[in-house]
């Protein structure tokens, strides 16, 4: 297991398209909690009650979701290359079993997600503790739940990013494909609809 | 002599169209397995069926005497059709992915990028190599884990003569270290030039198998004329030495065995008052013969 992790790893961190992916993904992680505020207006809620405990674990991961498309294209990328530089037949060649193959990026797919869980969770309680009031600083772990709704929002995501890549067998077509166009969740036009704070999750 | 590879009755169909139509071949350990073919007979079909990538419609083969287990690509090296590597990872990384594929210590990597001169780019990406580079890191990467064979797909394609000589010298290298080496080509020359061994298919068929020696020796013909062609064959009919006459217009064409000594001819038909206008002893070219076993 820790085998197919490694080679996948090997292949994707000298890749320069996921140092770029990934990095715009961190700068909007970040961006979102920078622009916090605004949010918040638009909203019309205050800032604490977006990005203070507990109801920033609602609100990141919802907007983070649809940040989640960015490792999707990643995912169609990588999994396009291997069929246009034919690598993945030469792996298969070198002796790695078929099955193998589709184990290599199933794990590479948990390990993102995980990444980006953390990614999450750690500037979600950066966020928190410089938004909340201070009454509810306490209020950490509340709704935590989100938390693990994100992670398996990432999962499915960036599966549904393999399968199409897989399907299509082309970066181009791949990317213009349901799982890129299609919303995590919904569009940001009825997230007013979201006003009552406390939504169930719907990761 | 244990034989690396069996093949029964491989057999691989695209729809209407036999690929490969129940190839039995054999390949003993040690020697240089050539598979001739000219484009399109379904060599690489073939080797792809070999190496897991194809199934195949029908048939089986087994590797070292194990059947079509998976493990048993780890003892393979090869390089099929052109190198398939990620363009953006250097040489160095390229290599480091197969070696953890094959389970083989990355330490060996210096070792086959050196073999294949290639140790002082292996910090470039490959999308920077040269086509020959490129064959040679293949070739390397094929190394890595110093398999017991070499399965090597026309590896001399699109090369200048020089890469194709150092791709010929490397080939020569591996077999002198006793490595079982298969090798398809189209070209005749290549083959004869390095393997021991050869199979000639066409449209997936089987139509010779032998050594290098005896399928592709050049064979010795005689080219007669006089002035009545048709009585001359008539005097050949009992004469020593001649495997088959074809009777060309203007001269007859003798096929003869080794060492058949044209001077004893003259002089057998002198002896019978008829003289020859023509007589030519000659060797035939290897391209007719190759062209023969491949004709409709």
């Amino acid at each position: 297991m820790l085998r197919l992790l490694r080679i996948e790893l090997l292949k994707l961190i000298p890749y320069r398209t996921f140092k770029i992916l990934f990095l715009i993904y961190l700068l909007l992680m970040v961006l979102w909690l920078v622009g916090g505020k605004g949010i918040a207006n638009t909203l019309g809620l205050t800032p604490e009650q977006v990005l203070g405990y507990p109801n920033i674990w609602n609100y990141y991961t919802l907007y983070a979701c649809y940040f989640n498309i960015i490792l999707t294209i990643l995912i169609i990328f990588i999994t396009g290359n291997e069929y246009t530089y034919r690598t993945l037949r030469q792996n298969i060649i070198d002796g790695l079993q078929r099955t193998e193959t589709v184990q290599a990026k199933v794990l590479l797919i948990i390990t993102l997600s995980i990444i980006s869980t953390i990614v999450l969770t750690i500037s979600g309680v950066i966020g928190g503790l410089i938004y909340s009031a201070d009454a509810d600083k306490g209020r950490m772990l509340e709704h935590g739940g989100f938390i693990f709704g994100y992670f398996i929002q990432s999962l499915g995501m960036m599966s549904m990013g393999l399968f199409f890549g897989t399907l299509f067998k082309r970066t181009g077509l791949a990317v213009i494909s349901p799982p890129s166009l299609s919303s995590p969740r919904p569009p940001p036009w009825c997230l007013a609809c979201l006003r009552p704070v406390r939504v169930s999750p719907c990761c | 002599m244990e034989p690396v590879l069996v093949t029964v009755q491989l057999k691989k169909h695209y729809g209407p169209i036999q690929a490969v139509n129940g190839l039995d071949l054999a390949v003993q350990k040690g020697s240089v397995y050539g598979i001739l073919g000219p484009n399109g007979s379904g060599k690489t079909t073939t080797l792809g069926m070999l190496l897991g990538i194809t199934n195949p419609t029908s048939g089986s083969f087994s590797w070292f005497g194990k059947g079509q287990i998976d493990d048993n690509r780890k003892r393979i090296g090869s390089l099929l059709e052109q190198p398939n590597f990620y363009p953006y990872l250097t040489g160095e990384q390229n290599l480091k992915v197969v070696a953890l594929i094959k389970g083989v210590d990355e330490k060996e990597i210096d070792g086959v990028l050196s073999a294949v001169n290639l140790l002082d780019r292996k910090k470039s990406q490959a999308r920077t190599y040269s086509l020959g580079m490129r064959q040679r890191l293949a070739l390397a990467s094929a190394l890595l884990g110093n398999p017991d064979v070499l399965l090597l797909d026309e590896p001399t394609n699109g090369l200048d003569p020089q890469g194709i000589a150092e791709v010929r010298d490397f080939i020569r290298n591996q077999s002198a270290q006793g490595r079982t080496i298969i090798l398809a080509s189209h070209i005749l020359d290549e083959v004869e030039k390095v393997c021991t061994h050869v199979s000639v298919i066409k449209k997936g068929n089987l139509l010779a198998q032998g050594t290098v020696n005896d399928l592709l020796k050049g064979e010795d013909q005689v080219e007669i004329a006089g002035d009545n062609l048709a009585a001359l064959a008539e005097q050949l009919v009992n004469y020593p030495g001649i495997k088959r006459t074809e009777l060309l217009s203007g001269n007859i064409l003798l096929h003869v065995e080794e060492g058949f000594n044209p001077a004893a001819l003259n002089k057998y038909f002198s002896d019978k008052q008829i003289h020859l206008s023509h007589l030519v002893a000659r060797k035939k070219r290897l391209e007719e013969q190759f062209l023969e076993l491949t004709a409709e």
